[in-house]
């Protein structure tokens, strides 16, 4: 059990310099030329069939 | 043999071991390690408790975490990623430009980047600039790595095996200077030329850089100027308080309390962003370290060097710098810092060649191979997240020939400067 969380914590070690990473990249794609605008859209019910199209 | 000095070489031996081979993370080894060399030490008696404390030395650890504290406010406010944007901006679309700017740029940024945080910025954009102007960014990221690992080998600060030897030789950042400055911007020049020789043909045709305007990516302005004020003021002090009995530690704790006020950031966010692995592998490896001086053993392998050396300043040189080196290729090069320190001090000498050389050989060997430490792993780990691979051999072939050209200069510039012959 505790050698499983202990494996667990290595294990969410990982992800921080990934993270910052991509942190990072988005930062010099944004500063060159390649601006993100995160819009957010409210689905009406009825077409969330549609929904993967966005 | 004492049994206790095989049980504390067993220790060391398999923390190394375990470190080497990346089975548990550096800081866990090393702990461990110390707690069992702490409590096998204490129970045959050989220091007690009161001395195992004595082993850590907070000087370095006080250091080591106010560089940190300093060097990740100035990460936020963009500084380091505006120079790297000004240094594609410099390059005009060239690629041979591009490729020098970008080398120049690795080294500087790692002077106060710590080795892991400035690849994961300079991977960041050779990738984003590589990706606009459909270069390999393979040349790029290579030789960024390379630059990388040798950035920072003629400061007190300019990497973490640097304030280990720094601290026990007490060599203070102007000695780091006057000592291998010269050394590391021939460095510089030695390993550009030769990366370049060697990437020559993949580093792309001349394109049209987009426009951009690198202050821009600033976010927040008034925090990049307190950041850059904060880092002057941190060199000028280094520079300037030896002479008033105020260590590096001092400076470097002073100037993080002044960083975390005047920059408002949360502290605990920032103190949750800092490098511990690093500052736990050390502690734990000072308790490992400081078992195996007490038995004598580190005494009694310095004469022994020194012995084989013949007793001659040039071949103890040139010994501690080619085996730190090398060693430095396989085993962490923070433990080779740690285990030489008291070796090369039981020697007794006042001079500053040995010194030299450990330094060097503990910073020239961090980019031989993909395994020679964590910045070339990030960096093939980097490439891989981009469905980039790389062999072993390809990183291989670069890093032999890069990290033996510089430890034959360093030779030599050793030899010159501390007129061995």
């Amino acid at each position: 059990m505790k050698l499983a969380k202990i494996k667990k914590w290595f294990e969410s070690r990982k992800p921080k310099g990934e993270r910052r990473y991509e942190e990072e990249k988005r930062e010099f794609e944004m500063a060159i030329g390649k601006p993100f605008i995160n819009i957010r859209i409210e689905m009406p019910k009825a077409l969330k069939t549609y929904a993967p199209n966005f | 043999m004492d049994v206790t000095v095989v049980i504390f070489i067993l220790i060391y031996l398999l923390t190394i071991l375990i470190s080497a081979m990346a089975l548990t993370p550096l800081s866990i080894a090393a702990l461990t390690g110390g707690l069992l060399t702490a409590w096998f030490g204490i129970q045959y008696g050989v220091f007690t408790y009161e001395e195992a404390l004595s082993f850590v030395d907070m000087r370095l650890l006080v250091l080591l975490i106010g560089t940190m504290i300093v060097v990740e406010v100035a990460k936020r406010s963009g500084l380091f990623r505006v120079l790297a944007l000004y240094s594609i901006k410099f390059s005009g679309g060239n690629p041979a430009k591009l490729f020098v700017s970008m080398c120049i740029v690795s080294a500087f940024v790692s002077m106060f980047l710590s080795d892991q945080m400035a690849m994961l910025l300079m991977a960041a954009a050779t990738v984003t600039i590589a990706k606009f102007l459909n270069y390999d960014p393979l040349p790029y990221f290579l030789s960024g790595t390379i630059m990388i690992n040798l950035g920072g080998t003629s400061t007190l600060i300019g990497s973490v095996t640097n304030m280990v030897i720094g601290v026990e030789a007490s060599l203070s950042f102007t000695d780091f200077i006057s000592y291998l400055a010269l050394c590391e911007i021939a460095l510089w020049a030695i390993t550009i030329l030769a990366l370049y020789i060697l990437f020559k043909p993949r580093l792309g045709k001349k394109k049209q850089l987009p426009e951009y305007k690198p202050l821009e990516s600033i976010t927040d302005k008034n925090l990049f100027y307190k950041s850059v004020f904060i880092l002057v003021l941190m060199v000028f002090l280094f520079l300037t308080l030896e002479n008033f009995g105020v260590g590096p530690e001092g400076v470097a704790l002073g100037c993080a309390i002044l960083a975390l006020i005047l920059s408002k950031l949360d502290p605990a966010e920032i103190l949750r962003e800092l490098d511990w692995e690093t500052v736990f592998f050390i502690a734990g490896f000072m308790f490992i370290v400081g078992g195996l001086e007490k038995t004598q053993i580190l005494n009694d392998i310095s004469t022994q060097l020194f012995q084989m050396a013949g007793g001659s300043p040039f071949n103890a040189t040139l010994m501690t710098l080619w085996f730190s080196g090398l060693a430095s290729t396989v085993v962490s090069n923070l433990a080779i810092a740690l285990t030489f320190t008291p070796i090369i001090s039981s020697l007794g000498l006042k001079s500053p060649t040995l010194w030299s050389a450990l330094i060097l050989g503990t910073n020239l060997g961090g980019a031989t191979t993909p395994f020679s430490g964590s910045v070339p792993m990030m960096a093939i780990g980097a490439l891989k997240r981009e469905g980039i691979s790389v062999h072993f051999s390809d990183f291989a072939k670069v890093g032999i020939i890069t990290t033996i050209l510089q430890l034959s200069f360093s030779s030599l510039y050793l030899i010159v400067r501390f007129g061995l012959i």
